[in-house]
């Protein structure tokens, strides 16, 4: 098998966010309302404060509908706590997604290498 | 979005449910470790002031446990029911099979949070306050500006609630009910905040050492977020490791 070439690789990367972005939009329209997002075309520019009027608390709530529809190897909490409150103030879709689709390109971790787990 | 169940209430009026509460874990249940319930301040306040701040770096060592206060954020907004201990039976719900924990309140949040503590002494293990309303200070109450998101979740407005007239029917923090604390306190308050006299109360109540200023004002968690995330999560340190001076009573 040989192995793809770098510029595969970025057009499976750009794919990859694409979807990550498609879905995003979805759940932003499910915390927010589809009637509020039916006249926006939402995409990696859109921001969530000043294209989307998203206030904090919603912003939240779209975290836990992403936590749960990509699971736990989308870590907000680790990103959020190396984030400044700017950098959520000014976040878009895009930068969103593109933390997320990077999270889903690194390997899945096995069980035993978390310390963390109970004995 | 997890909800806290409602439990069996005997003193509680029959037909009156209480109102569902947005609640969201951060990190995992450490078992040297305080579990730590944030609470927001009034108004403008919900979950989001402490989990875009503070939460995620109190999460790397203890379990952090956040809600959104009745009438705010995504929790439901009754029309009535916002005297201390409708907040205080709030926090028992939610918190209910976590043991001891610690609390961390900005304004109104760390006024429930004492209150919380002297009601529940065995239960309450630590308590930092952050810029909270001592005295004939108030939690601010100004009418909320029509936001968005108040519009897509809410059917009224809160100040179209008895959230206002019921917080003024409770008596003020002063320097008998601080002096009464048990557990470790930390207290904060902005250099800028109209707040900022209550420091000399506390000072009085629990010591210069219960006390830190920072530079900001009311919204202190916002305006000085790293050093109040900084002091917070010392504190919290400290209470684990048993160090002297964070132990009273």
């Amino acid at each position: 098998m040989t192995q793809p070439s770098i510029a595969a690789a970025h057009d499976q990367a750009d794919h990859d966010q694409a979807d990550v972005i498609e879905v995003v939009a979805q759940l932003v329209g499910e915390v927010i309302g589809e009637d509020y997002v039916a006249d926006i075309d939402i995409g990696g520019d859109t921001s969530f404060s000043d294209d989307l009027e998203m206030e904090s608390i919603e912003f939240v709530a779209l975290a836990e509908a992403l936590q749960l529809r990509f699971g736990e190897r989308v870590d907000f909490v680790a990103w959020l706590a190396e984030l400044e409150l700017d950098d959520l103030i000014e976040m878009t879709v895009g930068r969103v997604a593109a933390f997320i689709a990077e999270c889903l390109a690194q390997p899945v971790p096995s069980p035993q290498a978390d310390g963390d787990a109970a004995p | 979005m997890s909800t806290a169940t409602p439990p069996t209430a005997p003193d509680r009026a029959p037909g009156v449910d209480p109102p569902e509460l947005h609640v969201r874990r951060m990190g995992r249940r450490k078992p040297a470790a305080l579990p730590v319930v944030m609470l927001h301040g009034a108004v403008t306040g919900s979950m989001a002031s402490w989990w875009m701040t503070s939460a995620p770096h109190v999460a790397a060592a203890n379990q952090v446990v956040l809600y959104d206060l009745r009438g705010h954020g995504l929790s439901h907004r009754p029309a009535t029911g916002y005297r201390m201990q409708d907040h205080l039976d709030d926090l028992s719900r939610v918190t209910e099979g976590l043991g001891s924990f610690a609390l961390v309140g900005h304004s109104l949040g760390g006024w429930i949070a004492v209150e919380a503590a002297r009601a529940w002494p065995q239960r309450v293990a630590a308590l930092v306050g952050v810029d909270i309303p001592i005295g004939d200070k108030r939690p601010r109450l100004e009418t909320e500006p029509p936001t968005t998101s108040d519009r897509r979740r809410h059917s009224i407005p809160l100040s179209a609630t008895s959230f206002r007239d019921d917080l003024a029917a409770e008596p003020p923090l002063d320097t008998v009910a601080l002096a009464s604390l048990r557990c470790p306190a930390l207290l904060a308050f902005g250099r800028q905040s109209p707040f900022a006299s209550g420091a000399t109360v506390a000072r009085a109540a629990l010591g210069d050492e219960a006390v830190r200023m920072f530079d900001g004002g009311h919204a202190l968690h916002l305006d000085a977020a790293d050093a109040v995330t900084d002091a917070i999560v010392r504190f919290l340190a400290q209470v684990t490791s048993g160090a002297p001076g964070a132990r009273r009573g």
